[in-house]
């Protein structure tokens, strides 16, 4: 076990270095650059040279990423063009508001989508699992952004419940979740229902209702336990996504997370900015899938054997 | 005797109770929410930022106020004698005047300023000074290398706002950043990135303006700035009554407020002008008359009523209405005149084609390409725009980009026409947009014309007087507006939403709206 966990560690190190290479190259060839969104009138074209300069715009492309390359082992990600503050400073503000949420999201997410889809399964073809299924495609398909808006109405404006927007208390946290929480719940009650029902066909499941096992142990301990390693995989790669893919909710709530800091540093083509936050996504993706294959092989004894 | 003791805390807890909320009513707080990037950029060193932000105003007092009647007003600087030749001026400073760090503003501090401008961004703003002498301890002499009547407006900007000589000295590259020390009527006191910014007033403030009624201290505790880009979330934050000013509200949610008898809009004069650029040296458009042609198709009463909702005004110039520079005489205006419009295209050879669309002799037709920002104001108006100009025959082709790939485009001068706007309150932008130096970005109309630039230098460099500047800047743009290189069509008010708890002035002299006239605000 702990050998696979090394191996799958020590592959984060290239995937790293690639992710970085991408990243840099990226935002590089997009067209635009931070220094024209601050010449402002009467500006000299001096002191955009020492703007240019003074941010190694001017000198190439493999030079500059080796600068950054060198200053991200120093922990240093550089200051921002625009904000003139450290980037590191301006992660370290943004991330908790983007873990707060994207953690309750995901928690949410689990306990409604694995209730709906255990209920879906338990109760298929009748008018329960119906139910639960529109429930769930209507997380799934429905826009964060539009049912962000809509709970704001119903629950702040209406009713006077939850505040509009805000980042500071736990009860403004719970609009945003639910939020970006349906989404996931409506995924993962599909994809347990369907696990579930695969499961229940398997000819051990036939083996134990044979034995005599009562229905309810054999569908919470036997089929479930089963049906949740896929489950477990979504999770581990929406660990990533939903820290930088919640700008749209993040943005309806005013809420200043990762995904606001990188939309507003994309706009303003604040390299440092853009960098250090993707690199911080990109790695958070990462590190989601690392756990999600850790924690398979935790649950299914046979990946576990394959790698050893 | 623990009888006792539990009742006494009984009595504190009561007390804490009850006295609590007493408190907290106490200190007024003002919410404001805005889009960041109309907010502007958390960083307050005014002689070194590029970007300022809105707070940057209430933090710092200006040298000179400039009010809604378009006149200066003493602020630090208390008044003012300037020679005939416009080469000497001699400031009277303002006593009495300390900065948040306790430490005096006065002569040493107002020369330091002006020489420690010269380091950062602005420093074209002290572009025409020489030298700076101390004639008291609150009065110095600027003697100019050349007049400069520009510089009351130079003197009024947040880029020129005075802050604290002693913090500036002791803390070098973070001021600004971690430590900001002005003398305005608020003290900076936290920012969270992305979220808000948080100001508490100055007690020791006493030296307001002649703008203001107050001159100090503020009646409002705090004012706290909320980071809000999504605007249907400050409207409803406006109307659960969770924010007490919104900044630049759309169109769609002017009338709502209207409709609400708890909420108020209030309209100023706008700073913006929307205009379409025409790139002077892509053909077709390096012919005047097919500049001429599109300019004259262009309905500005149309766009501001269907795309704007007439939540502004149509714009004629290529300044700002409130600008003397602007009046021009109606003769030398661009408004929409389809008849002049196909007489200029049929005099440039460019004939009405049987699909509609314009074609030349060769029969090649008139197809444009047309830019415009991928935000739905001026999406909207390349829009309305691109049918406009079909029915003069002309097919325009919209893109849609963010403006980092616009600016990068203008400066391969590969665009043809787009829909912009810019935001400046002097006529000197024109120099800015049109200089031959500058082309590219940010002159993206690729204007290269020797009359131009000789009118352009008069303009900026050889008005002794601000009578005389406003003549010369008339001039250079009567020149510009009668070689079609922009079509302007709309001139915004800027609009804010204002809620119940917010007791405004009868009269605002301030030109600004959440400016050092908060002075005279109070929260009921």
């Amino acid at each position: 076990m702990w050998q696979f966990v090394i191996r799958r560690l020590l592959l984060m190190i290239p995937i790293f270095f690639v992710l970085s290479v991408i990243i840099f190259s990226l935002i590089h060839i997009v067209p635009g650059n931070p220094i024209d969104n601050l010449i402002g009138p009467g500006m000299t074209k001096a002191h955009e040279q020492k703007l240019i300069e003074k941010y190694h715009l001017d000198k190439p492309l493999p030079v500059q990423y080796a600068i950054w390359l060198a200053n991200l082992f120093k922990g240093d990600l550089g200051t921002s063009i625009i904000e003139k503050r450290p980037v590191t400073e301006l992660l370290r503000h943004h991330l908790p508001y983007s873990l707060s949420l994207g953690l309750t999201a995901i928690a949410l997410s689990f306990v409604l989508g694995v209730s709906m889809g255990i209920l879906s399964a338990a109760a298929k073809d009748t008018w329960i699992d119906h139910m639960a299924m529109v429930v769930a495609l209507f997380g799934v398909t429905i826009p964060a952004f539009w049912l962000g808006l809509i709970l704001i109405l119903i629950f702040a404006v209406w009713l006077n419940l939850l505040p509009v927007s805000g980042s500071g208390t736990l009860v403004s946290l719970i609009l945003p979740a639910v939020t970006v929480g349906l989404g996931g719940a409506g995924l993962i009650a599909r994809i347990t229902r369907v696990s579930m029902l695969e499961v229940a066909s398997k000819d051990f499941i036939v083996m134990l209702h044979a034995k005599g096992l009562g229905k309810k142990a054999i569908l919470l301990k036997h089929i479930l336990r089963n049906a949740l390693i896929p489950v477990i995989t979504i999770l581990g790669l929406r660990i990533g996504w939903v820290l930088g893919g919640t700008v749209t909710v993040e943005i309806v709530f005013a809420r200043p997370g990762l995904g606001q800091m990188l939309i507003t540093g994309l706009f303003r083509r604040d390299y440092p900015v853009i960098q250090g936050s993707m690199l911080l996504l990109a790695m958070g993706i990462v590190l989601g899938t690392f756990l999600a294959d850790v924690l398979y092989a935790f649950t299914d004894p046979r990946v576990r054997d394959q790698h050893q | 005797m623990r009888k006792t003791i539990i009742q006494v805390c009984m009595m504190l807890l009561a007390a804490c109770i009850f006295l609590a909320p007493v408190q907290a009513a106490a200190e007024k707080v003002l919410y404001a929410a805005g889009d960041p990037n109309e907010l502007g950029v958390t960083t307050f060193n005014p002689i070194k930022v590029e970007l300022s932000h809105e707070a940057m105003n209430l933090i710092y007092d200006k040298l000179i106020e400039w009010g809604a009647d378009g006149n200066f007003y003493p602020a630090l600087i208390a008044s003012w004698d300037i020679s005939d030749d416009g080469l000497t001026w001699d400031l009277g400073l303002r006593q009495g005047v300390t900065f948040h760090d306790g430490s005096p503003f006065d002569a040493e501090v107002v020369k330091w300023f002006l020489k420690e401008m010269e380091t950062g961004p602005s420093a074209y703003m002290v572009g025409s000074i020489d030298t700076v002498e101390i004639t008291g301890p609150y009065s110095v002499r600027m003697n100019l290398k050349y007049p400069e009547p520009n510089m009351f407006f130079n003197m009024s900007q947040p880029f020129m706002a005075v802050p604290s000589m002693a913090a500036y000295k002791k803390y070098g590259d973070t001021f600004g950043i971690k430590q900001i020390v002005g003398s305005g009527p608020y003290k900076f006191e936290s920012w969270s990135p992305g979220n808000e910014l948080v100001l508490v007033k100055n007690p020791d403030y006493s030296w307001g303006p002649d703008l203001v009624q107050n001159k100090g201290p503020a009646l409002i505790d705090k004012i706290v700035y909320k980071d809000t880009k999504e605007e249907s979330t400050r409207f409803l934050e406006l109307k659960t009554g969770k924010v007490d000013v919104v900044f630049s509200v759309p169109t769609m949610f002017i009338s709502k407020i209207e409709e609400d008898p708890a909420l108020k809009i209030v309209r100023m004069p706008g700073t913006d002008l929307f205009h379409m650029i025409m790139n002077t040296q892509s053909p077709p458009l390096d012919n005047e008359l097919v500049r001429k042609g599109i300019a004259l198709a262009v309905n500005q009463e149309s766009i501001t009523k269907n795309v704007f909702a007439g939540a502004g005004k149509p714009a004629y110039t290529y300044l700002l209405d409130t600008l003397p520079a602007s009046r021009v005489g109606k003769e030398n205006e661009i408004r929409f005149d389809p008849k002049a419009s196909r007489a200029a295209f049929e005099e440039a050879g460019w004939k009405t084609g049987p699909d509609g669309i314009r074609q030349d002799k060769d029969g090649n037709k008139l197809v444009l390409t047309l830019l415009a920002k991928n935000e739905s104001s001026y999406r909207r108006s390349a829009e309305v725009i691109q049918a406009q100009l079909a029915e003069a025959g002309v097919d325009a082709k919209i893109t849609l980009m963010d403006p980092s790939s616009i600016r990068a485009h203008y400066k391969k001068g590969e665009h043809q026409l787009a829909v912009r706007s810019y935001e400046w309150e002097n006529a000197d932008i024109l120099e800015w947009f049109l200089n031959s130096k500058r082309m590219g970005y940010p002159n993206a109309a690729m204007w290269h014309d020797n009359e131009s630039d000789y009118l352009m230098h008069k303009a900026m460099t050889r008005s002794r007087t601000q009578e005389e500047r406003v003549a010369n800047f008339t001039t250079y743009h009567t020149y510009l507006l009668n070689r079609y290189v922009w079509a302007p069509f709309y001139q915004p008010d800027t609009v804010f939403g204002v809620g119940s708890r917010v007791v405004l002035p009868e009269k605002r002299m301030a030109r600004k709206f959440m400016n050092i006239g908060i002075l005279d605000w109070d929260i009921q």
